[in-house]
């Protein structure tokens, strides 16, 4: 959950730059979530978020990981249940 | 109601290949195999390249017709033999993919080395991710080498169509035969093969939608949709149609019904006829569906042949 929480965090930060906001950066990196609703994420972000923890988490995953999610833990999740699932 | 849609002229096919090509440029990634097949693909581009790779297609498709129905009878009879003796059979890896899968060579007339680890039908998937749509570009990418090497006297062009009938036909026959003769099977109620009732056309199809988009703003079926707005056709009722209109929506409708449509008949008429020939029943140990965004095909589909 930890691995997957950082690279969530990493490849949306890459994707979006969503933690430079200073205030976002201490909320999250104190474990706390974020709405999706704030990070403006359309298809190409999807598929670059998607591309980047691919990579960091060596796994084949598909861009509906973020049907129905609409936060950063939910997604975690999601990606938890997901690698499960298929390894 | 699917035939509708199908046929509307203000409804296009999605661009396939130019959203890979996009994805290409955006991401710096090779899509050229994928991009180069859907090219000739006929479901994939509309107007006068829908009529010359349409076209195209049907002329090899006509080119093969006569030794592909020559060919179907011993082809079906040698996969359905496995069905001879009592026991516990995977049915999709051992009749229903073997057979689609030599059928399909036939059509094309080339080894298409396709297995059940072949996802060059996937292309079509909107929810692939990056890693997939890699995959399925190096798979392309190495058919065609492959093609190239058997066929040096062939364009690139022949052989990518030769691709595409690969692409078009695996898996939606593939899912369209399990998924029919699972639910034929499943309500068998302890009948040998001889006495079910098969349908005259599959009723349930291996492809679950075919994407449309408005190129203006419309109505169908009393359905309005706006310019650029995208819409699935789906195929999820076709064992409620009762016309045979309706249940050939199963090959799709309008200017890019399947080509394949009768020579895909031809074989589902053989299979049928060898079927009723067996005085055996087979009951239904486990099915399971593929998770599969467009394709509704049986990954485990193992059945108990049991004298009657």
């Amino acid at each position: 959950m930890r691995e997957t929480r950082k690279a969530v965090i990493d490849a949306l930060q890459s994707a979006t730059g969503f933690m430079n906001d200073a205030k976002v950066a201490a909320n999250v990196m104190t474990g706390g979530n974020i709405s999706f609703d704030v990070l403006g994420l359309d298809s190409l972000v999807v598929m670059e978020v998607v591309m980047s923890l691919e990579d960091e988490l060596d796994v084949e995953l598909e861009i509906d990981v973020f049907n129905n999610v609409s936060s950063l833990a939910e997604l975690v999740t999601v990606i938890d249940e997901y690698i499960d699932e298929v390894k | 109601m699917e035939l509708d849609y199908l046929k509307s002229k203000d409804l296009h096919c999605v661009p396939y290949g130019e959203r890979y090509r996009n994805l290409s440029e955006i991401f710096d990634e090779d899509f050229d195999a994928i991009i180069a097949v859907l090219a000739q693909a006929p479901l994939c581009v509309e107007g006068q390249d829908h009529v010359n790779s349409r076209k195209a297609m049907a002329l090899l498709i006509a080119s093969r017709l006569k030794h592909v129905r020559n060919q179907i009878p011993a082809m079906i009879d040698m996969y359905c033999a496995k069905l001879d003796t009592p026991g516990t059979i995977d049915l999709m890896g051992h009749v229903i993919n073997p057979l689609v899968h030599n059928f399909l060579d036939l059509i094309a007339g080339a080894a298409l080395t396709l297995d059940q680890n072949s996802d060059i039908s996937s292309v079509f998937s909107k929810t692939n991710g990056m890693r997939k749509r890699r995959k399925i570009n190096e798979q392309i990418a190495s058919l065609q080498d492959k093609l190239r090497a058997s066929f040096p006297n062939q364009s690139d062009v022949d052989i990518q169509r030769k691709i595409v009938v690969g692409v078009l036909g695996n898996d939606a026959l593939c899912g369209t035969l399990g998924a029919t003769l699972y639910h034929i099977f499943e309500n068998a109620d302890r009948m040998p093969l001889s006495k079910l009732a098969y349908p005259n056309i599959p009723n349930y199809s291996g492809v679950k939608f075919v994407d449309r988009i408005a190129m203006q703003d419309t109505v169908v079926c009393k359905h309005a949709l706006q310019a650029g707005q995208e819409f699935e056709v789906k195929f999820d009722e076709l064992h409620k149609r009762t016309t045979e209109s309706e249940k050939m929506a199963l090959f799709g409708g309008g200017r890019h019904t399947c080509l394949g449509k009768g020579i895909s008949m031809d074989l589902w008429d053989g299979l049928v006829l060898n079927l009723k020939q067996k005085h055996i029943m087979c009951t239904v140990r486990s099915y399971k569906e593929r998770k599969d965004h467009v394709f509704r095909i049986p990954e485990e589909f193992i059945v108990e042949v049991s004298c009657v």
